[in-house]
């Protein structure tokens, strides 16, 4: 998976755009999609903080933290990023490469798998909002980089980013619909 | 009669978790070849008999569309089954071996992401019955 030297948290500002006419998502919707995809690709659950004030603050930013996101364009024109430690991408990884132990797994792998993760709950998102009659949606490739803990706060108290916890600890999922 | 399978997708976990989905379907298998894209892929056919391909969608250097229009083309690759295996909400939604044919090549189905085991075992039961079907 190609690492970019940087990958914007802000909106993507995409030219031919359409938001008013966009259908919307929402954090029920995001965390629908990754539940699901978490689930299925590893048996693993996900639920909302037990406090919720306290897991938008600096101290709660997961650690080893990356940041994966792809960009969509389509009935829904826009960007789907997910922070998690790397920790989730080691349990996701173990879990489908068939190995015992997560701290096995390495970075590389993990990073893949929350790409792969990354990549399935956007596929999710959309088939919630698209028909045959709103027309096709095109994903790019997911994309990878290091988050810093600095950005967990800023990122987690925006309208369009749903927080969850996960035995893996916090992890985010933002859906940063384009500017027209 | 043994399988040589032919897996095609960027992500080496995900290669690596339907190989192992492939080793619990039942389908008796003689090799599980990998390529992490279309031109590593019509590398590997080129050279190497294969009995059905797993495709995903998304990938750098050659996707899976293009993949399949390449071996569309092929008097011999035309042939040769391939099931998409993608989260793309577009990915073409045919039944398990009763599906159109997809850019031009042989689709027996489709497995959506996130799949399972059991999805990939009811897969291939589905089809190779419908393809024993078709022989008879």
């Amino acid at each position: 998976m190609p690492t970019p030297p940087d990958v914007s948290m802000t909106a993507p500002n995409f030219s031919d755009a359409k938001s008013s006419e966009a259908p919307r998502l929402d954090t029920t919707m995001m965390e629908r999609a990754v539940s699901e995809a978490l689930e299925t690709m590893a048996f693993a659950a996900v639920w909302p903080p037990d406090s919720p004030e306290d897991a938008l603050t600096l101290e709660a930013a997961p650690p080893r933290a990356l940041c994966v996101s792809l960009d969509v364009r389509g009935p829904w024109t826009g960007r789907v990023e997910l922070v998690a430690s790397l920790s989730l991408g080691q349990m996701l990884a173990a879990n489908m490469l068939g190995v015992t132990s997560p701290d096995e797994v390495e970075p590389a792998h993990a990073a893949d798998a929350m790409g792969e993760l990354l990549n399935v709950t956007a596929g999710l998102l959309m088939r919630q909002i698209i028909d045959d009659r709103t027309g096709r949606v095109e994903m790019s490739l997911p994309i990878s980089c290091a988050h810093q803990p600095s950005e967990w706060a800023s990122l987690t108290t925006r309208q369009d980013v749903c927080v969850l916890e996960s035995e893996a600890g916090l992890l985010a999922l933002c859906a940063a619909e384009a500017v027209p | 009669m043994s399988h040589h399978v032919l897996l095609v997708d960027d992500s080496a976990t995900t290669r690596a978790f339907l190989k192992r989905a492939l080793a619990l379907s039942g389908l008796p298998i003689a090799a599980v070849h990998e390529a992490p894209h279309g031109a590593a892929a019509l590398e590997l056919l080129a050279k190497q008999h294969i009995d059905m391909v797993f495709t995903d969608l998304h990938m750098p250097v050659m996707d899976g569309h293009a993949l399949m229009r390449a071996m569309a083309q092929s008097p011999t690759l035309c042939r040769v089954p391939v099931v998409i295996v993608s989260a793309d909400p577009n990915a073409p939604s045919a039944t398990a071996g009763g599906g159109p044919d997809c850019d031009g090549c042989h689709l027996l189905g489709q497995l959506r992401k996130p799949f399972t085991p059991e999805n990939v075992r009811d897969l291939l039961a589905a089809t190779l019955e419908v393809t024993r079907a078709d022989a008879a």
